[in-house]
């Protein structure tokens, strides 16, 4: 376990700021204490320091996860955000796309979202922007990439793809044994 | 006639040559000649057609001669040609023409007159067979009726098969219509409903009011088509247009910054009008959810509280009022929800603020009824004082149960006609019932017997009817309802009263009438202890006229902790019911306690032996008030649902007063009775078993509650003498436990020994035991549970030394030592390391987070980088980490007073202000009394130089006063005008100054003589001013002031002259005394030479000769200088 390197540091920083912008920022400096990123076979993981001391007794080999982990390092070295991070995505999200009740399911299961199934973006969104995706009971289910603008949005046919899927709260179940 | 087409022509050729040409053949009519051309205008084909009479002989030949010959550079080409069509169409119009002209009738006649003659008379054709066929017309058949009908052949559709349809084979199915003149007409057979101008009523008649916006909806469904498929995925699409467009509308209405996508087919035109609409009404986006339709938010969206972590629905339901629904029927339906939730909300509140008023009022009334009763004293009394104590009881009971049993029953209410109808029926019943209070009741000793019945009969009955309406007539009506209530609640329990008294009119009664309690208190124990209340009520009120109104302040007071008693309530009432039982139950000690001090009261004025008790008796009670909340409260609540658990069919359990046990109460209340008149020893026994197990459940919460407590007070402390302790204190406990069950238990062996005697007097003197006993338990009992709730409120308690960050500390060192006071450890053992202790703890947490520190800030400006956007890291101390979703406003807390909008008191002080501003400037500008002087040119020069001058100026100045009234005078003659007071006012002022000054260059000495000069000489400045101003403005055009200006003006040179003279003087005048004091001593330089300034020192004439010539130049220069002015006024004028 270590500390990010500059070089991924900002790798991963461009990566979060297209989901939450500056609010990164809240992130890092946190008032209710001092919060962490540490690498960690790849992964970075998202800890307090309380846990992060409690966690030095714990040797590499055996440490399989601490704190929140919020993606990994390729080996290519880009950084791939995981579900896990959602729970720190979704309070701070700049643009939001609800998928209606009818789509929820099709979005957990990993399909893109569709016009037919988009019941509310946020305005402005640019295409290719990161969105998390809520419910339209506003509960988070997972972030994704704008396939279309708002406006675009408004034109294409119900079919058509308008954010594509990224992460959803199914991989929990999906993916268990490698979310960490 | 025949058209021919020749092709092949050159495009040299003419109509001319074509018709020569065509000419030998035929008489040509027509000759149109057709040129085509290529984009450049040059002709690439020429032919033409040629309207010829031409006979077919003449035609072939003509073919023959002409076809391919070469003719003016062009081979022929000769063929026949269809019609013009401007001819075809002439030709049809023609045919058309005739085709009206020729009318069709003719085959109708035709078939009219074929029918005749085969003997059809308007296609009837009388006695024939349905089916035969008409004679010579084989499509035609009689059908019934006899009527003529045609035979169809029909096609059917997609086929090649022809159908025959013969109607002579159906005609069963043909019905002939009666010729009745009853016929309704059509338009008469649609109904109206006169539903008014509502809203509903048009639409059901089918008028609609204008809408502003349908273009989407029409051109979605018009135009195009690929939006059916999209609108066919959302069911609400399936819904007429109007709907839509409804719900757009309430869409707009709702969320003005989220614009509504139907669908593709958005015009520009509506997307810009949305757009205005969101500027217009820059509202926060409200969600909005629409099945068919998608939203844009904007960025400020807020996401409902709910958001996160999936409580979805519950939120939701909660949020209804923000949330807009899915759909309508939901929305209603929360709607009517919230509506009702609001409505017995209300009701509660008003309920609740009445019975707050009469319980106020209660003591009052009490009062009244009080001061009524040595009047009455007598029979009336027990009825006067019954009812009174009722409406006592009744609103302490719904203080206290209120919440639980008026939320589900505040819709009991009677009539006034019920009330007069169970007054009637009561009536005879009452009688019985006088005769048997009348007698029971004698002197006060005796009140407790009374009380019996009493007891009985407020427990049963609670209010007579009559009373009621009494009530209900009287000017008290603040109770009404809860006598209502109360009486709802005690109807069916009246009839026992009756018997009840029927049975015990006799003392003894007093003892069956216990034992009826007892086997009631278990269906009834809300109205037993109310019932006792009143009992308590009644003898404090027979007994003690003002306690009682002190009584009822303080159960007033006690609504508070009324909440906790209801549960206990049913033991309590076992444990005063069989009052010599003496149940050991701490948790009843709660209520019991409040309970006795009323009592306590009321028995100290009937015996002595136990006012002892009462100064303990508050005591205690307070202090289980107070510790009711804190730990009895848990204590009460275990045991209550102890008791739930149970099976044993013991009314009791359903302890919580709801109106499901009022129902109870009310259903039930006969029949116990009825039970008890039966088999009363059984219902005795019967309590008392459930007594016992009710007691023996408690015991054992009791044991599990202690049991909890050491092993979590273990759990904290590592030391091993606080084991021993708490396990010797538990003995304590459990010994005095049984120490107290024991005697009361023989108690209630005693008590069942002397009802079976059921002697009156021996339960006379019971009862009397019975409260002393009563007294006494609850005396121990208070003993004890003081010392618990001392200790415990104790436990809780933040002692002072354990305070802050030291007294934490502290703690931590005094709890390894345990609780031996003999090595408790001081403050004094903190604070030899403490400050070291700090000191280490720096440094530590530095070295530690240091680093973290860096990676922060440097992970900051990475991240700055990123976004290249400034970030500032947060002050670590200053800001506290605020939930921003949570954030609401609190009106108690000062910081948030900034949300708060103030609008009146600044604007009160603003006006307040005006007013000062108004006032301050109608006021003139305050002028300051100092005077200063400017002197410009170096005083060692001017005192320098002005010496020699001195002597003339001086005369000159004294001369001064005579002068100017000469000046005066002469003014007067040269400007005919009356002089101004102030030129002349001021002139001698100056002189007068002037002379008295002793030097006016320094600056201050104008104080030397008062307040006249000083305020004179201001004056004559302000006039310098005002008239050199004065020159200037047009409006002075009048010729009396410009001259009463130029004589200022003139004054105010000499003014001037004579000013520097008098400083002249003045400074010749002293030039030797440097030291000049304010006051005059007896030798005083200026004493002396004062009055010589008051004589003449030249002659008079020569100063007047002097003048005079001064005077010419300055009359002349002022004139020059007046005429000037004049000009530039004029000037001013006409430009």
């Amino acid at each position: 376990m270590r500390p990010l390197t500059d070089e991924e540091t900002k790798v991963m920083f461009e990566k979060l700021s297209k989901y939450i912008g500056e609010n990164i920022k809240l992130l890092v400096d946190r008032p209710d204490g001092t919060y962490c990123f540490r690498l960690h076979h790849d992964r970075v993981y998202y800890i307090s320091e309380k846990i992060l001391k409690l966690a030095t007794n714990i040797s590499r080999g055996k440490l399989v996860s601490v704190g929140t982990c919020f993606g990994k390092f390729t080996k290519t070295q880009t950084f791939r955000l995981h579900i896990t991070a959602l729970d720190f995505l979704a309070p701070y999200a700049k643009y939001k796309v609800w998928v209606k009740p009818g789509a929820e399911q099709s979005f957990l299961y990993g399909n893109h979202i569709m016009k037919s199934g988009l019941g509310r973006i946020t305005e402005n969104t640019n295409k290719y922007q990161g969105i998390v995706v809520y419910s339209m009971a506003d509960v988070p289910l997972g972030f994704g990439v704008a396939a279309k603008s708002t406006q675009e949005c408004r034109k294409v046919d119900p079919m058509a793809i308008v954010a594509l899927h990224q992460a959803d709260v199914g991989e929990y179940i999906r993916n268990e044994d490698t979310l960490t | 006639m025949k058209r021919l087409y020749v092709g092949g022509l050159s495009h040299t050729i003419s109509q001319k040559d074509l018709r020569d040409r065509f000419g030998k053949f035929g008489e040509v009519s027509d000759v149109e000649i057709i040129t085509r051309k290529d984009e450049h205008g040059s002709p690439l084909k020429t032919f033409g057609y040629v309207n010829i009479n031409i006979s077919d002989s003449e035609y072939k030949r003509c073919v023959t001669v002409l076809n391919k010959s070469k003719w003016k550079g062009g081979t022929l080409q000769i063929e026949l040609a269809k019609e013009s069509f401007l001819h075809r169409l002439a030709e049809e119009r023609q045919q058309a023409a005739e085709k009206i002209q020729t009318p069709r009738i003719e085959a109708k006649e035709k078939i009219v007159e074929s029918f005749k003659a085969a003997g059809v008379e308007n296609f009837h054709m009388k006695a024939a067979v349905p089916g035969t066929e008409i004679p010579g017309h084989k499509n035609w058949v009689v059908s019934k009726f006899g009527r003529v009908l045609p035979v169809v052949h029909l096609k059917c559709q997609g086929k090649n098969k022809v159908l025959k349809y013969d109607p002579s084979k159906h005609c069963h199915n043909i019905k002939k219509f009666e010729t009745e003149d009853g016929f309704t007409p059509v338009s008469k057979l649609t109904w109206e409903i006169d539903g008014g101008d509502e809203e509903i009523s048009k639409r059901r008649r089918g008028e609609f009011p204008p809408q502003k916006k349908r273009p989407t909806e029409t051109k979605n469904e018009s135009l195009d088509p690929s939006t059916i498929p999209y609108s066919k995925t959302a069911p609400e699409k399936g819904t007429t247009a109007q709907n839509r467009d409804g719900a757009l509308h309430v869409l707009q209405g709702r969320k003005p910054r989220a614009c509504v996508l139907d669908s593709d087919a958005d015009s520009e035109d509506e997307l810009r009008i949305l757009a205005a609409q969101e500027l217009s009404q820059n509202h926060k986006t409200v969600a909005t959810e629409d099945e068919g339709n998608l939203e844009v938010v904007g960025d400020d969206f807020v996401v409902k509280s709910s958001m996160f972590w999936g409580r979805g629905e519950t939120g939701m339901i909660a949020h209804l009022g923000l949330k807009p629904p899915e759909d309508d029927e939901e929305y209603d339906s929360a709607d009517t929800d919230e509506i009702l939730t609001r409505n017995k909300n209300s009701g509660k509140a008003e309920d609740l603020t009445e019975t707050g008023t009469g319980s106020n009022k209660s003591p009052v009334k009490s009062k009244k009824i009080d001061g009524k009763k040595p009047a009455i004293k007598n029979a009336q009394t027990p009825t006067e004082s019954e009812s009174d104590t009722d409406a006592e009881s009744s609103s302490e009971s719904t203080d206290s149960n209120y919440e639980a049993m008026m939320g589900n029953c505040h819709r009991l209410k009677l009539s006034l006609a019920d009330l007069e109808d169970l007054v009637k029926n009561m009536e005879d019943e009452e009688s019985g019932d006088d005769s048997s209070a009348g007698p029971s009741e004698t002197p006060k000793l005796c009140s407790v017997h009374e009380t019996g019945p009493q007891r009985a009969q407020s427990k049963k009955s609670g209010i007579n009817p009559e009373d009621i309406l009494a009530s209900l007539f009287g000017p008290d009506e603040d109770k009404e309802e809860k006598r209502k209530k109360d009486k709802k609640s005690c109807l069916p329990a009246f009839v026992g009263t009756k018997d009840l008294f029927a049975s015990t009119a006799i003392p003894t009664g007093l003892k069956r009438a216990a034992e009826k309690v007892n086997s009631e208190f278990g269906e009834e124990p809300k109205r037993l202890r109310r019932g006792l209340n009143s009992l308590e009520d009644k003898e404090s009120s027979s007994a003690q006229v003002p306690t009682l109104n002190k009584k009822d302040t303080k159960v007033s007071m006690d609504r508070s902790s009324d909440e906790i008693e209801i549960t206990p309530e049913p033991k309590k009432l076992a444990s005063k019911q069989s009052s010599s039982l003496k149940v050991n139950d701490r948790t009843h000690s709660v209520p019991k306690h409040r309970k006795s001090l009323p009592q306590t009261k009321h028995s100290s004025s009937n015996e002595e032996e136990e006012e002892q008790t009462i100064p303990l008796q508050p005591k205690t009670s307070k202090a289980h008030e107070i510790a009711s909340d804190s730990s009895g409260c848990t204590e009460v609540s275990e045991a209550s649902s102890d008791e739930e658990e149970e099976k044993s069919n013991e009314p009791e359990v359903a302890s919580k007063p709801t109106c499901k046990q009022i129902n109870e109460n009310t259903a039930s209340g006969p029949k116990p009775f009825q039970q008890s008149v039966f088999d009363p020893v059984k219902q005795q026994q019967d309590n008392q078993k459930r007594l016992a197990a009710v007691e023996q459940r408690w015991r054992e919460a009791e044991q599990q509650k202690q049991l909890i407590q050491g092993a979590l007070s273990k759990v904290d402390l590592p030391n091993a003498n606080k084991g021993k302790h708490i396990v010797f204190d538990s003995d304590d406990e459990d010994n005095n436990d049984s120490e107290n069950t024991a005697p009361q238990k023989a108690s209630l062996f005693d008590e069942d020994s002397d009802e079976d005697d059921g002697s009156g007097s021996e339960v006379k003197q019971d009862l009397r035991e019975k409260e002393l006993k009563k007294a006494g338990g609850s005396k121990l009992f208070d003993r004890s549970e003081d010392e618990d709730d001392g200790t415990e409120e104790d436990r809780f308690k933040i002692k002072p030394q354990f305070e802050g960050r030291a007294g934490q500390k502290l703690m931590e060192l005094q709890s390894r030592f345990g609780a031996d006071p003999r090595f408790q450890m001081d403050a004094k053992f903190l604070e030899s390391d403490y400050d070291e202790q700090e000191q280490d703890m720096e440094p530590l947490q530095t070295a530690g987070e240091q680093e973290l520190v860096e990676e922060k800030m440097k992970n900051l400006s990475i991240l700055q980088s990123v976004l290249n956007v400034s970030i500032q890291p947060r002050d670590t101390k200053g800001k506290i980490f605020k939930d921003i979703s949570t954030l609401h406003y609190d009106p108690s807390s000062e910081t948030h007073a900034a949300f708060e909008t103030k609008t009146d008191p600044p604007k009160k002080e603003s006006k307040a202000a005006r007013r000062k501003k108004r006032d301050e400037a109608k006021r003139l500008p305050e002028v300051s009394k100092d005077i200063y002087y400017d002197v410009t040119t170096d005083l060692k020069e001017a005192f320098g130089t002005v010496k020699e001058i001195q002597n003339e100026k001086k005369e000159v100045s004294w001369d001064q006063d005579d002068d100017d009234d000469d000046d005066d005078d002469d003014d007067d003659d040269d400007d005919d005008e009356n002089k101004d007071e102030a030129p002349e006012e001021a002139v001698p002022a100056f002189s007068f100054s002037s002379n008295q000054e002793p030097e006016p260059s320094s600056g201050f000495q104008f104080s030397f003589f008062g307040n006249d000069e000083i305020t004179k000489t201001p004056t004559t400045d302000e006039y310098k001013v005002e008239t050199i101003k004065g020159a200037k403005v047009p409006w002075q055009a009048d010729p009396r002031f410009q001259d009463s200006s130029s004589e200022e003006e003139e004054d105010v040179e000499e003014e001037k002259e004579e000013k520097e003279e008098a400083a002249l003087v003045t400074t010749t005048e002293q030039p030797a005394p440097t030291k000049k004091f304010f006051f005059f001593t007896d030798d005083d330089i200026r004493l002396k030479e004062g009055p010589s300034m008051f004589c003449r020192r030249e002659k008079l004439e020569d100063q007047r000769e002097a003048w005079e010539g001064k005077r010419k130049e300055l009359r002349e220069e002022y004139r020059k200088k007046h005429k000037d002015a004049k000009r530039q006024i004029k000037m001013t004028t006409k430009t």
